[in-house]
């Protein structure tokens, strides 16, 4: 164990009565922040309107996140060196496919979270210019749960790249999976995959 | 069962299921080659034990209770492992968030009947969850190839050492001993409170064994990341830089 390891902790026992450390720095583009906080408004006042029924409030949320996400992006980070792998149309295919997934297995969650709220904490920009929203989902039965966004700006918005909840990266998760696939059954088995893992959760919702 | 913190509970418990357990190194095939046949035998063994064990006493115990009581009996099992978070933070110079949790474990358990009811948190004593695991890889302590245990579920050599600190400061440990069953009331009623997000988990995963491995890793490692935050850096990192560069013609994914 090194000193550098235990300096911090031997502060923080002498400091432990002052207050908590202040965030490093303040201020990362409010812009990204602001964007999330807006179509998170929106969704919760979609899921919380009592007058559209369930199948309603998941063809909302979908319009709203098909807009903000860029799956585009999403699919190529998930897919890594797969993504040469594939040709033109497949990777049309494995953008829809991956699309219509992440709607009908995480949609579904989404109905649950009627009563929370969704605080936001100090976002942050990363080197690449990238901004990473971090938010929680508070007043639920259970733990906040920490839910970050990870945001890319272009000329005129800033679209979702990545969703990590709890440190968990969907695109590190979804990485993982699809090149061990993608190993073993090739581009088109992964799509097939994919394909019929959608069929059976929309036949089962 | 593994005393993850409430936290860690709470939120993917889905991925984390069978255990929800500790670790590590983000990476990108870790886990796999020589121990990956022997990891997924094993892994395949404890849905095995799920499907026709653990589940249906879930679903008969879900049947039996409504949420409010078994969201109770979860808040009397976390309270009862107060130690292990005390030492855990101790273990990390966490002077102040050991004195909030030895702080909430005096009011609820008195206040809050046992620990049933949190009236500590309406105080502002917020709970600090940390477990051994946890505790050497704020030391540095690598975790390790992924481990999938018996029973038990996620794990790597790390975090399964932290679970012989935990369990050896759990109360649950001893009472085990002279009372029986309670140990299986709470790995029952966590898997009860899991039960629709390993649904949702097992329907959305492509290959469900690399999902809970790289699910684990990640939040292991992200719960380290944040303690360490605490200590004085700037706010946590999340996943590595490179993980968001597009690839071009150039082969350059790279070993952490």
């Amino acid at each position: 164990v090194s000193f550098e390891r235990i300096a911090p902790a031997l502060a923080a026992v002498f400091l432990a009565a002052a207050p908590a450390f202040a965030p490093a720095d303040p201020t990362p583009p409010e812009g990204a922040s602001a964007i999330v906080r807006e179509t998170l408004d929106a969704a919760l006042e979609i899921l919380g309107d009592e007058k559209l029924s369930d199948d309603q409030k998941l063809a909302r949320i979908e319009e709203l996140s098909y807009a903000r996400f860029d799956f585009q992006t999403i699919s190529r980070l998930v897919l890594a060196r797969g993504w040469r792998q594939m040709t033109e149309e497949q990777r049309g295919e494995f953008v829809e496919e991956f699309k219509r997934h992440l709607s009908v297995t995480y949609g579904q969650n989404l109905l649950d979270y009627k009563s929370q709220k969704i605080e936001m904490r100090d976002s942050r920009l990363e080197p690449n210019g990238d901004v990473t929203v971090r938010t929680e989902v508070v007043g639920g039965p259970a733990e906040p749960i920490r839910i970050d966004y990870r945001m890319r700006g272009n000329e005129q918005d800033w679209l979702v790249i990545d969703v990590i909840i709890e440190g968990v990266s969907l695109i590190q998760n979804f990485r993982a999976q699809t090149q061990e696939i993608l190993t073993s059954k090739g581009p088109q088995g992964l799509i097939e995959l994919l394909r019929e893992k959608n069929e059976a959760a929309q036949k089962g919702g | 069962m593994r005393p993850s913190s409430a936290r860690a509970r709470a939120l993917l418990s889905a991925a984390l299921l069978l255990g929800c357990a500790t670790s590590g190194a983000v990476a990108q095939g870790d886990g796999r080659g020589r121990g990956e046949s022997l990891n997924r035998g094993v892994f395949w063994l404890n849905l095995r034990v799920d499907d026709y064990l653990l589940e249906p006493a879930a679903q008969g115990w879900s049947f039996v209770t409504p949420e409010a009581v078994r969201l109770a009996v979860d808040r009397l099992f976390v309270n009862l492992r107060f130690p292990i978070r005390f030492a855990a933070n101790l273990g990390q110079g966490k002077v102040r968030p050991s004195a909030s949790e030895l702080a909430r474990f005096l009011v609820n358990s008195t206040l809050g009947v046992g620990g049933l009811f949190d009236p500590a948190r309406r105080l502002g004593l917020e709970p600090y969850g940390e477990d051994f695991g946890q505790t050497f890889g704020w030391w540095g302590i690598g975790t390790g190839p992924y481990w999938v245990l018996p029973l038990i579920g996620p794990s790597d050599p790390r975090d399964a050492l932290g679970l012989l600190f935990d369990t050896a400061l759990d109360p649950l440990t001893w009472l085990n001993l002279g009372v029986p069953g309670i140990g299986a009331l709470d790995v029952v009623n966590s898997r009860a409170l899991a039960a629709d997000d390993i649904l949702r988990a097992r329907a959305a995963a492509l290959d469900y064994y690399v999902f809970v491995r790289d699910a684990y890793l990640q939040h292991r490692e992200a719960l380290v990341r944040d303690s360490e935050s605490l200590s004085g850096e700037p706010a946590p990192r999340g996943p590595a830089d490179d993980l968001y560069e597009i690839e071009d013609e150039e082969e350059d994914e790279e070993e952490p």
